[in-house]
C-alpha cells in the first residue's frame, strides 16, 4: 500500500510520482496506491486526483483516492492527519472489503514527489520477509533529493545533499535511527499503534516512537540502504527558495517534540530496561543540542575568546594558536567536503539536454557553502523551532511546494 | 558493520581524542618538549605585517616567511630571552627591533619595511602637450589645459590646513573636539599624534583592551624628541603605527611609533620638501612650485 498524500501540488508532479511506481521491476497488481487529497485544498486536487484515477486507476492492484475532511477537532492540518485518514479508509474500502489480512500488507508512505528506483519494492519485501522481526521494524530508505537537482539553486543543493548524506550515515547507525520522510511498515502494525499521530508536525519519526512505546522498546528502525528520489527546494524566485528552505529545517528540526513524548512514556512505561532509556536519553540529547549549536559554536568559539579575553589573554601563546588552530582543524574536517562532493556527484542523475551549461564542476565547489549553510539552514531554524516549543509557541504543518522547472 | 565493529572505531577514535586533545592544548599554551626531554615554557614573536614575501630573522637565522594570503608572521618555539628581530624584503630597508621574550607571552612587532628606492613622480599643472598633436594643429601651440589631479591635490592642501570635521556626528564627537585638532594634533581612528615643544607624544583614546601594542600605555607616551626642529607630521600613509614627519631642513623622515625596548626606527623618505600632505596611499610634496607623489602601495 502506497500513501501518497498531496496538497495543492501540480498534476505533472503526481503524474510522474505514479509512473514510476508502474515503472517498477514489482508486478503493479499488487500495489494499492491511496492519493489522498485533503478538503482545505479546494476543488482542483480533487479533480485533478479524479483524473488520476482515470488515467492509471486499472493499472494498479487497487487506487483509492480519500479526501480528508477540513475541521476535525483535535486535528493538526497536515501530513500525518491526512495519512492516518487515508490509511483508515483504506483499511474499510480495501483491506477489509477485499479480505486482504493486514499481516500481509506494507505500508510505504511517500511524499508525493518520491520518486522510487526500480528495485524498491522487490528491496523491501525481500527485507521484510527476511527479517527477525518484521511487524516489530519500520523500513527506511535513504532519501535522495535529487529530483529537481539541476534547477535547483547551490545552497539548495548544498542542504538538500546534506540532509542525504545525514541519513546515509544514520543508516549505519542503526540504533539511533528513528524514522524520517519516506518509510514502509506493516499496516498490521500500523493499525496496532492507531496510524500515524494526527496531531503532530512530525508525524514521521513520531510513528516510530509511538511503535516503540507499544512494543516496549521491542522495535527497530530498519535500514534499507536503498535509495528513493525526493524534490531539493525549489521556488519560483531564489529568495522564496531560501524561505521555502529555512522552513523545513524548522519543521524538521521540530521534531525536538518527540523528546517531551519519549521522556514522558519512559516514565510510564517499565518493560523498557533503563540502561535503554538512558541510551536513548544521551542519544536524543546530543542529537537535538548538536543541531543546534555545534554550527555556532564552530562559528563563534575560534575568534569570541580573542574579542572577549581582553588585553591581557591577547598577549598569551594560546591566544595567538587559537585562530591558527581552528584554522588547522577546520581544514582536516573541511577536507571531507571533498569527499562529500564526489558521493554527491554519483549521487546525481545524468545532465538533461537543456541544462548542459550545468558543469558538475560548479557541483562540487558549491561545497564551500557549508559552513554558511549549517549555521543558516541548520543551527538558527533548529533554535527557531527548539525555542518555539519552550516557549509554547507550537507550530502548525507547513507543506513545503513543490516545483519544478519547465 | 557490526556494532562490535562501530564499539571498537568509536573506542579508538575517542582513545586519540584523549591523547590528541591534551597534546593541542600543551602545545597551544606554549609548553614543548627540549632537547633533553624536560618539558619547558617557550614564548612567541607575531609580526604583524603587510609585505608579501617578507622574512623574519631571530638572531641572524632565518624562522620564516610572509603567506601568500596570510601575511602576519608567527613564530613559535622561542626560549625566553633578548632577541634581535630583522625583517627583511629584497628592494626595501632592513628593519630590526631587540625584544624580549617571555614564557607563554607573545610579543608583537610591527615592522615598517620601507622600499629602498621610492619613486616619486612629478603631478604638472597642466597637461603636457603631445608634439605630433602640435604638429597637426600647424605649429600653433594651443591653450595649455589644468592638470585635474594637479588641482585636487592642492584642494588637498587647503582641506589640510583647516581643522579636521567629520559631515555626520559621532559617539564621541565630544571627546574628539576636546583633543583640538589641527596640524600640530592629528588623530588617526582612536590614535592621537601631537607636536608639544618639538616632541612627539602619542595618546590611545579608545577602549583599554582594544590598547595597540605598539602604544602600550593608556596615559600620553612620549615617542619622539628629535634633534632637529618639526616642521609638520602626518600619519604614515595607510599606516596607524607610524608617522611621517617633516624636518625644518625640508627632510621627510618615516618614524615608528612603537618605542619598546628602547629602539625606535625611522627612515629617510624625501631629501628635501617645502610642504607635504598623506592622503590614503599616497604622499603628495613641494619641491618650489613643483608637486610630487609617491604611492605607497605600488
Amino acid at each position: 500500500m502506497i500513501m501518497l498524500p498531496f496538497y495543492k501540488e501540480d498534476e505533472k508532479l503526481i503524474e510522474k510520482t505514479l509512473k514510476s511506481l508502474l515503472n517498477c521491476d514489482y508486478n503493479s497488481k499488487r500495489l494499492i496506491i491511496v492519493l489522498a487529497a485533503e478538503a482545505r485544498a479546494g476543488k482542483e486536487p480533487l479533480e485533478i486526483a479524479a483524473r488520476m484515477n482515470k488515467k492509471f486507476g486499472k493499472e494498479f492492484g487497487h487506487f483509492l483516492v480519500t479526501v480528508h475532511p477540513d475541521g476535525i477537532v483535535g486535528e493538526m492540518a497536515g501530513k500525518g492527519s491526512n495519512i492516518s485518514y487515508a490509511a483508515e479508509e483504506a483499511r474499510k474500502l480495501v483491506l477489509d472489503k477485499k479480505k486482504i489480512p493486514y499481516d500481509d500488507v506494507l505500508v510505504s508512505a511517500f511524499d508525493i514527489d518520491t520518486i522510487v528506483y526500480s528495485q524498491y519494492f522487490a528491496c523491501l519485501t525481500w527485507m521484510f520477509l527476511a527479517n527477525e522481526n518484521p511487524y516489530n521494524t519500520s523500513f527506511q530508505p535513504v532519501p535522495v533529493f535529487n529530483n529537481n537537482i539541476f534547477e535547483a539553486p547551490a545552497i539548495s543543493r548544498v542542504v538538500a545533499f546534506s540532509g542525504t548524506f545525514w541519513q546515509m550515515v544514520q543508516q549505519e547507525r542503526q540504533k539511533r535511527m528513528a524514522t524520517f520522510s519516506s518509510h514502509s511498515v506493516a499496516f498490521s502494525t500500523l493499525y496496532k499503534v492507531g496510524y500515524w499521530q494526527s496531531n503532530m508536525v512530525s508525524e514521521d519519526s513520531r510513528i516510530f516512537w509511538n511503535c516503540y512505546m507499544k512494543f516496549n522498546g521491542n522495535y527497530i528502525v530498519t535500514p534499507m540502504a536503498y535509495p528513493v528520489s525526493m524534490d531539493a527546494n525549489l521556488a519560483h524566485s531564489f529568495w522564496q527558495t531560501m524561505k521555502n528552505i529555512y522552513k523545513q529545517q524548522r519543521r524538521w528540526a521540530y521534531g525536538v517534540e518527540n523528546f517531551a513524548y519519549i521522556m514522558f512514556n519512559f516514565s510510564k512505561n517499565q518493560n523498557i530496561p533503563k540502561w535503554e532509556k538512558f541510551k536513548i536519553f544521551i542519544i536524543n540529547v546530543d542529537g537535538y543540542w548538536s543541531l543546534a549549536t555545534n554550527p555556532l559554536m564552530i562559528f563563534l568559539l575560534g575568534w569570541l575568546p580573542i574579542i572577549l579575553g581582553g588585553r591581557e589573554f591577547n598577549t598569551t601563546m594560546v591566544s595567538f594558536n587559537l585562530p591558527y588552530i581552528t584554522r588547522d582543524i577546520m581544514m582536516i574536517t573541511m577536507s571531507n567536503l571533498i569527499l562529500s562532493s564526489m558521493v554527491a556527484v554519483s549521487l546525481m542523475p545524468s545532465v538533461p539536454e537543456t541544462k548542459k551549461r550545468v558543469k558538475k564542476f560548479y557541483h562540487i565547489i558549491q561545497w564551500l557553502l557549508v559552513p554558511l549553510t549549517i549555521t543558516i539552514f541548520g543551527a538558527i531554524p533548529a533554535l527557531d523551532a527548539q525555542t518555539r516549543l519552550m516557549f509554547g509557541r507550537y507550530m502548525g504543518f507547513w507543506v513545503t511546494p513543490k516545483h519544478r522547472s519547465e | 558493520m557490526t556494532p562490535k565493529q562501530q564499539f571498537r572505531y568509536i573506542l579508538g577514535l575517542f582513545a586519540v581524542f584523549i591523547i590528541v586533545i591534551p597534546l593541542i592544548i600543551f602545545y597551544s599554551f606554549g609548553y614543548r618538549i627540549s632537547d633533553n626531554f624536560k618539558v619547558v615554557k617557550t614564548g612567541g614573536i607575531f609580526v604583524s605585517n603587510v609585505e608579501g614575501g617578507a622574512s623574519v630573522l631571530l638572531n641572524g637565522k632565518f624562522k620564516k616567511s610572509a603567506g601568500m594570503i596570510d601575511r602576519n608572521m608567527l613564530v613559535q618555539n622561542v626560549k625566553p630571552g633578548n632577541y634581535t628581530v630583522n625583517v627583511e624584503k629584497e628592494g626595501y630597508r632592513p628593519w630590526v627591533k631587540y625584544i624580549k621574550v617571555q614564557e607563554q607571552l607573545v610579543e608583537v612587532c610591527f615592522p615598517l619595511l620601507v622600499p629602498s628606492e621610492l619613486k616619486s613622480e612629478e603631478i604638472t599643472k597642466y597637461i603636457p602637450i603631445d608634439k605630433s598633436d602640435l604638429k597637426r594643429k600647424g605649429g600653433k601651440r594651443p591653450k595649455p589645459e589644468l592638470n585635474d589631479e594637479y588641482t585636487d591635490v592642492i584642494e588637498l592642501f587647503k582641506e589640510a590646513k583647516k581643522p579636521a570635521k567629520s559631515i555626520f556626528p559621532t559617539w564621541n564627537s565630544k571627546e574628539i573636539a576636546t583633543l583640538r585638532l589641527g596640524p600640530m594634533r592629528k588623530l588617526k581612528g582612536k590614535i592621537f599624534l601631537s607636536n608639544e615643544n618639538n616632541k612627539m607624544y602619542v595618546k590611545w583614546i579608545g577602549k583599554k583592551d582594544q590598547l595597540p601594542f605598539f602604544i602600550n600605555t593608556m596615559s600620553k607616551k612620549l615617542i619622539y624628541a628629535p634633534e632637529k626642529t618639526i616642521k609638520a607630521f602626518d600619519f604614515y600613509p595607510k599606516r596607524e603605527d607610524a608617522f611621517v614627519v617633516q624636518f625644518d631642513d625640508g627632510s621627510l623622515f618615516g618614524v615608528e611609533i612603537d618605542t619598546r625596548f628602547g629602539y625606535q626606527n625611522s627612515y629617510r623618505i624625501v631629501k628635501y620638501c617645502s610642504r607635504f600632505i598623506v592622503n590614503y596611499e599616497m604622499l603628495f610634496y613641494f619641491v618650489g612650485d613643483k608637486l610630487y607623489s609617491i604611492d605607497f602601495e605600488s
